[in-house]
């Protein structure tokens, strides 16, 4: 049997850039996988070829020294430190055109605010148009992030640790998009107040049967749950970073690492708060966008008026949601050079996720559909005609083909969910399809809603393509500008896992405990004046 | 002067258990150590749970806090205020999804404002000690018991192959733990 060095195989999740080079990454063509004169050979990034090889028992399995654990994790420090403090001009290119992307979208915003929501295309019968359906579009999205993230550490995935960064980061991202489109809809912003409860002379609450209320409120507490989510776990990397950088980015990480030392206290209180979050992040994940369905089905609309549009509403958030992380993923990995790190062995996972998600959510399209056509209600009929056969027909079956057949079609394959060009294309056109989707909801059934004579047509104004538009400028600039200021892998996780899998495979030798009973205190622990005074 | 504290770094996890060994020998408990890492270790490396935290008692009350704050806003508003409307029920069963959401959001508030209390706020002696950043190793921090010798602590650290540091006041070290000594200078 041939004998894997540690290295190569260290963390299931990656190759690991060790072997005594400081905190430089070896190129990978220099980094052989087997040792000299062990017969089986593997050419570079081979890594799922020798997980493979692990797994049939082709190759032994050896575990990490300790020597070479430390060297990973300084390795890991490099890259992911070095990534937060280096300034190219690419990336300097790159954040200028999308903050004018992002700019444009408020000033598209503000030349609607001056000359009135008659600049958009909103009129009757559609009421709800672009905006409300990128609203839905990218609360979707944000639906993933942390929801994977919670389930899989809920589940204690492994390979979980150097994606779960960047997922929670993406719902973060995505729902201050998405929580913009409420605002820019009203038209006269100013009014946002009225739905915020406070006493007041009119003596007028704001009315918590109504589900726009709820959507406010469910918004309000999944923002600050992700927000928290995504903050808690990272004080000890702010912590390493203010360890670690000089000047006024160490003040910055000093204040947010929140006076982290990494006492095994600090680190239980932390667990402990984690797995608070982590239960309670996932019912709220479900209720929001189960909430924004109910703004729809609440209504008598046909296409709306459905108990299924909850779950139905929910499974596509986790569909857009998965794939928009992996395209994410896919360029935060190249753009932050964390190849090491976030391997196609999770794109490989992710794939398969996403190719089951699309499944269920097929199983809930087609109850949807079948169920409207099949009650033979005059207006259902209509609306479906209009979305299969008529002036709709191109996008549904645009939609079909994409959110359909394309991953059913593709995902079963092994190599495709491991090319990431691949990849890019396929979740790309996943979230086209699905913002077609809302559309197709959204403007479907006002175009033909349940008074026939009120029947009529939408074009969208020049603002709302340019703000609908400009929304994915805003999302990539968020990611892009707080890439130089967060660490966008998980350091202590990722070093915790490497950890973990050494104890699981090799065990915890006797020396490595510590067995001593706790002995009982001779006297009570002084304060630190008193030690102080003792001593001077 | 060290005030009757020590500091010393260990390579590695075989060097933490084997210098926690002798400290326990030696009769001084957990809550004279104080040991800080990169990653967490687990309880088993160490001796035992450390479980010393309030942090459940925050969440519980941000649960409580969270209800009735909803059950006040999506009820007695209604009730103070009814907004009396033909057909329709002044308090509808609806009201249910705005009291769960507010009864969540003080929860996880409240478990982020008892972490921050724990972490920033909350007396530990230990703490007060700044740690030199950038290590070769994992930090115990030895509060000498008054009973003990601070030098008897160092001697038997050097023996199970620790290096001692020097202490390190806090009034001299990182702005951000000012707060902390100005707080504990003032009591």
């Amino acid at each position: 049997m041939a004998r894997l060095p540690n290295w190569a195989r260290l963390p299931r999740y990656s190759r690991g850039p060790t072997r005594g080079l400081g905190h430089d990454p070896v190129p990978e063509a220099e980094r052989p996988l087997v040792r000299q004169g062990h017969g089986e050979e593997f050419g570079p990034g081979s890594v799922l070829e020798v997980q493979d090889a692990v797994a049939d028992g082709r190759i032994e399995d050896v575990p990490p020294t300790e020597q070479e654990l430390e060297e990973m994790d300084a390795a890991l420090d490099g890259v992911v430190l070095r990534s937060m403090t280096r300034i190219g001009p690419g990336y300097l290119l790159l954040a200028l055109v999308l903050g004018f992307g992002t700019l444009s979208l408020f000033g598209a915003w503000l030349y609607q605010i001056f000359q009135g929501i008659g600049v958009a295309g909103i009129n009757r019968p559609v009421f709800w148009g672009f905006y409300i359906t990128s609203f839905v579009f990218w609360i979707g999205v944000s639906h993933s992030g942390t929801l994977i993230s919670a389930i899989l550490r809920v589940l204690n995935v492994e390979w979980r640790r150097p994606l779960t960064r960047g997922a929670e980061a993406m719902t973060l991202f995505s729902l201050m998009v998405g929580a913009l489109f409420p605002l820019i809809h009203l038209g006269r912003v100013w009014k946002f107040y009225f739905m915020i409860p406070y006493p007041n002379v009119r003596e007028l609450w704001p009315n918590f049967h109504s589900a726009l209320v709820w959507d406010l409120v469910a918004i309000l507490t999944y923002m600050t749950s992700s927000a928290l989510f995504l903050f808690m776990p990272m004080i000890p990397d702010m912590a390493t970073a203010r360890d670690r950088t000089t000047g006024i980015r160490r003040r910055v990480y000093g204040v947010l690492a929140l006076g982290w030392r990494g006492s095994q206290q600090q680190w239980h209180r932390l667990h402990l708060a984690m797995k608070v979050y982590t239960i309670v992040i996932i019912p709220v994940a479900v209720s929001v966008h189960s909430i924004v369905s109910w703004d729809f089905a609440m209504t008598t609309n046909e296409g709306w008026h459905s108990t299924i549009f909850a779950p139905y509403f929910v499974i596509g958030a986790i569909y857009s949601g998965v794939a928009a992380l992996i395209t994410v993923l896919i360029f935060v990995r190249r753009g932050l050079g964390l190849q090491e790190y976030i391997t196609k062995f999770h794109f490989d996972r992710l794939g398969l996720i996403l190719l089951a998600v699309s499944v269920i959510w097929f199983y809930m399209f087609f109850a949807q559909v079948l169920t409207n056509w099949y009650g033979g209600n005059p207006v259902d009929r209509e609306l479906e005609e209009l979305h299969i056969f008529g002036a709709m027909a191109p996008l549904w079956w645009f939609m079909v083909a994409v959110n359909v057949f394309l991953p059913f079609f593709t995902l079963w394959f092994k190599r495709v969910r491991r090319s990431l060009p691949a990849m890019v294309v396929i979740t790309v056109l996943i979230n086209m399809g699905m913002w077609i989707e809302r559309y197709l909801i959204v403007v479907g059934s006002n175009v033909r809603n349940h008074l026939p004579f009120d029947w009529g047509d939408y074009t969208p104004g020049i603002p709302e393509i340019i703000i609908a538009g400009a929304t994915f400028a805003m999302f990539a600039f968020l990611y892009v500008a707080l890439s130089k200021a967060l660490p966008f892998v998980s350091l202590w996780e990722v070093k915790e896992g490497w950890r973990l899998d050494k104890w699981r495979t090799q065990g915890i030798s006797e020396e490595e405990t510590e067995s001593v009973e706790e002995p009982q205190p001779a006297a009570p622990l002084p304060s630190t004046s008193e030690a102080g005074e003792a001593a001077t | 002067m060290s005030r009757g504290v020590v500091f010393a770094v260990v390579k590695n996890q075989a060097g933490v258990a084997r210098a926690m060994r002798r400290l326990r020998r030696m009769g001084i408990s957990n809550r004279y150590i104080e040991l800080l890492t990169e990653i967490p270790y687990p309880p088993t490396l160490i001796g035992g749970e450390v479980s010393d935290t309030r942090l459940p008692w925050f969440t519980a009350a941000g649960l409580i806090g969270g209800l009735l704050t909803g059950l006040f806003l999506a009820v007695g508003t209604l009730l103070l205020y009814p907004l009396i409307v033909g057909s329709q029920a002044i308090l509808s069963p609806p009201v249910v999804v705005i009291v769960y959401e507010i009864t969540i959001l003080g929860l996880v508030v409240m478990t982020f404002v008892g972490f921050v209390y724990e972490n920033r706020i909350r007396r530990d002696p230990l703490r007060d000690w700044v740690v030199p950043a950038n290590v070769d190793g994992h930090v115990l921090v030895v509060q000498v018991p008054p009973d003990m010798v601070e030098s008897r602590v160092r001697e038997a650290l050097l023996e199970e192959g620790a290096r001692i540091l020097p202490v390190e006041e806090p009034e001299r070290t990182r702005p951000e733990d000012d707060a902390l000594v100005i707080e504990r200078e003032a009591q």
